[in-house]
């Protein structure tokens, strides 16, 4: 192989150099290598963070980035360059350039909201910029309102605490007291503990081994145990319907002995008017007399009837 | 004293450089040769050490930074800046200082030791024009290009070092390196460069051409090069970065 010569070798070396400067240039600004990067403009009154490399997402996934930003004194506000480097996005014409606020590491991006026009914007156009409230602006707008909040609680907290000093410095004696007696307490239970603690353990052991059982006989009469639940909810059915007849029955019960009361109907004569009572006893009495006259002197009454019409 | 004489000894032969700058022919030859040395095979030094500048700096940010206070992507930005603005140039100037810089005053005090600086005066070569401006010429042109290789290599090492160490995946150091990249540290970086390239070159090229003393002197020149191209590599670097940054 031919030696190169010193011209060719520097030549190689610097065009090299040139090339991988490019290439790493273009790498590091997020634009393709061998094509003209996709630029478009926003503007906005505050970019609230923006930083140069920010994301520009659409549809939640990053399409390109924050080229530039310069302020624009004649209008007050900031033009931002956005470097699209996808090569398939079509963007419609009157979609905007949603800011949105830092989040808590402090990464402000833009997301390009597509709005539903059919004709498509052209590379170089300029998309309305607009805002999204973030946190940190939620929470300085209410930083006042929260501090005051946190101010009067704080207060609160500081009077709470010096009431409980005071009471600490009143109470002394008594909150001694009473943890000396939490303290007796508790010795007095760990030593029946102690006392009792195979006794205890053998209430354990047993009610393991009760559940055991019990865990056994279910399994066992699961189909029995299952009949009988059913039966139970059939009875159960059938006492209601007897507890609905039963109310029924009671009421119409009650409504008799409601008329009864009120001497209303034959019983409710009957029970209320004691004169049949009085007619019935003088009716007695007087058959009775019948009766005993009858046995005393029968022809007395039966002389009248042939003895064939009495039997 | 004795440094103002030098300075003023280094001062005159940068004049006389100047002043024969046009005498394109007479270094021509030399100018190439010059170029081969301290550009082309200086690339194997540069690449390493840029590779490993970012890979080290890779690590270490990221084992500073192993909280979650920070995103991860925040090493792809120290890395690349860092590579970028400051070490591929820095670093770089002082591995060349002793690759280069030890050269060229060797070879200048041994041919001044030996006369041989003498024997082109006295055939009518200008000397300086002969020997000082192709290497200084070189080290201008070349600090740059090495530049360039050790600042994209350095990068690409950090990237890969993250990678495979699992530190964080190339596509987060890169969004990273991306936000807080600025073409205009590259700018610098370069500028440095060149003015490394004339401060290493040139100061070696006056120690190693007023080399006295015979094999001690010339070996008393080299350290002396190295030692001062090292020291007004950094000296120059905070100038420039107050000026500049």
């Amino acid at each position: 192989m031919k030696k190169l010569s010193n011209e060719v070798k520097i030549g190689l070396v610097v065009l090299t150099a040139i090339l991988i400067g490019y290439l790493g240039y273009r790498i590091m600004k997020d634009e393709p290598f061998f094509s003209s990067p996709k630029i478009l403009y926003t503007s906005y009154d505050n970019v609230g963070k923006l930083i140069k490399g920010g994301n520009v997402y659409l549809n939640g996934f990053v399409v390109g980035s924050v080229d530039k930003m310069t302020y624009m004194p004649e209008v007050d506000s900031i033009s931002v360059r956005l470097v699209i480097k996808e090569e398939m996005i079509r963007i419609p014409v009157g979609s905007k350039a949603l800011l949105v606020p830092p989040d808590v590491l402090g990464n402000s991006s833009i997301n390009i909201i597509k709005s539903s026009n059919q004709r498509m914007i052209n590379w170089g156009d300029h998309l309305e910029g607009t805002r999204k409230t973030g946190l940190m602006d939620t929470f300085s707008d209410k930083g006042t309102a929260i501090a005051d909040s946190v101010t009067t609680t704080l207060t609160l907290v500081n009077k709470l605490l010096r009431s409980a000093k005071d009471l600490e410095s009143e109470k002394k004696g008594e909150i001694g007291e009473t943890i000396s007696n939490l303290k007796q307490t508790s010795e007095v239970v760990k030593e029946l503990f102690e006392r009792r603690k195979l006794e205890v353990d053998s209430i354990i052991v047993d009610a393991r081994h009760t559940l055991k059982n019990m865990s056994a006989i279910s399994d066992s009469s699961k189909d029995e145990l299952v009949s009988f639940i059913d039966n139970l909810e059939a009875f159960s059915q059938d006492l209601e319907v007897l507890s609905e007849e039963l109310k029924e029955t009671t009421t119409s019960l009650n409504s008799i002995l409601s008329k009864i009361d009120t001497g209303e109907g034959t019983l409710g004569k009957m029970v209320n008017d004691p004169s049949l009572y009085n007619n019935l006893d003088s009716l007695t009495v007087n058959f009775n007399e019948l009766i005993k006259g009858i046995e005393k002197d029968p022809r007395r009454y039966l002389k009248h009837m042939r003895l064939v019409e009495v039997f | 004293m004795e440094a103002i004489k030098q300075f003023g000894q280094y001062s005159l032969l940068l004049f006389q450089a100047l002043r024969s700058i046009t005498e394109f022919s007479t270094y021509r030859k030399n100018l190439f040769s010059e170029f081969i040395k301290i550009g082309y095979e200086s690339i194997p030094i540069m690449l390493l050490t840029g590779f490993f500048t970012g890979a080290v700096l890779t690590l270490q940010t990221a084992y500073q930074l192993d909280t979650d206070l920070f995103p991860k992507t925040i090493v792809g930005s120290i890395v690349a800046q860092s590579i970028v603005i400051e070490l591929a140039a820095v670093i770089g100037a002082l591995v060349l200082a002793g690759k280069v810089g030890a050269r060229i005053s060797t070879e200048l005090g041994t041919m001044r030791v030996s006369e041989q600086i003498d024997a082109l005066e006295s055939m009518g070569f200008n000397s300086v024009t002969f020997l000082v401006i192709p290497r200084v010429l070189s080290g201008i042109f070349m600090f740059p290009v090495l530049y360039v290789f050790a600042a994209v290599t350095g990068v690409l090492g950090g990237v890969i070092i993250g990678a495979v160490d699992g530190i964080l995946p190339s596509a987060e150091f890169m969004i990273g390196a991306r936000s807080f990249f600025n073409p205009e540290a590259a700018v610098f970086g370069i500028l440095k460069s060149l003015v490394f390239g004339f401060v290493i070159t040139s100061i070696s090229c006056f120690k190693g051409y007023f080399a006295f003393g015979g094999a001690e002197g010339v070996g008393n020149a080299t350290t002396q090069a190295t030692v001062l191209s090292c020291m007004y590599v950094i000296l120059a670097d905070f100038v420039l970065a107050a000026i500049l940054l």
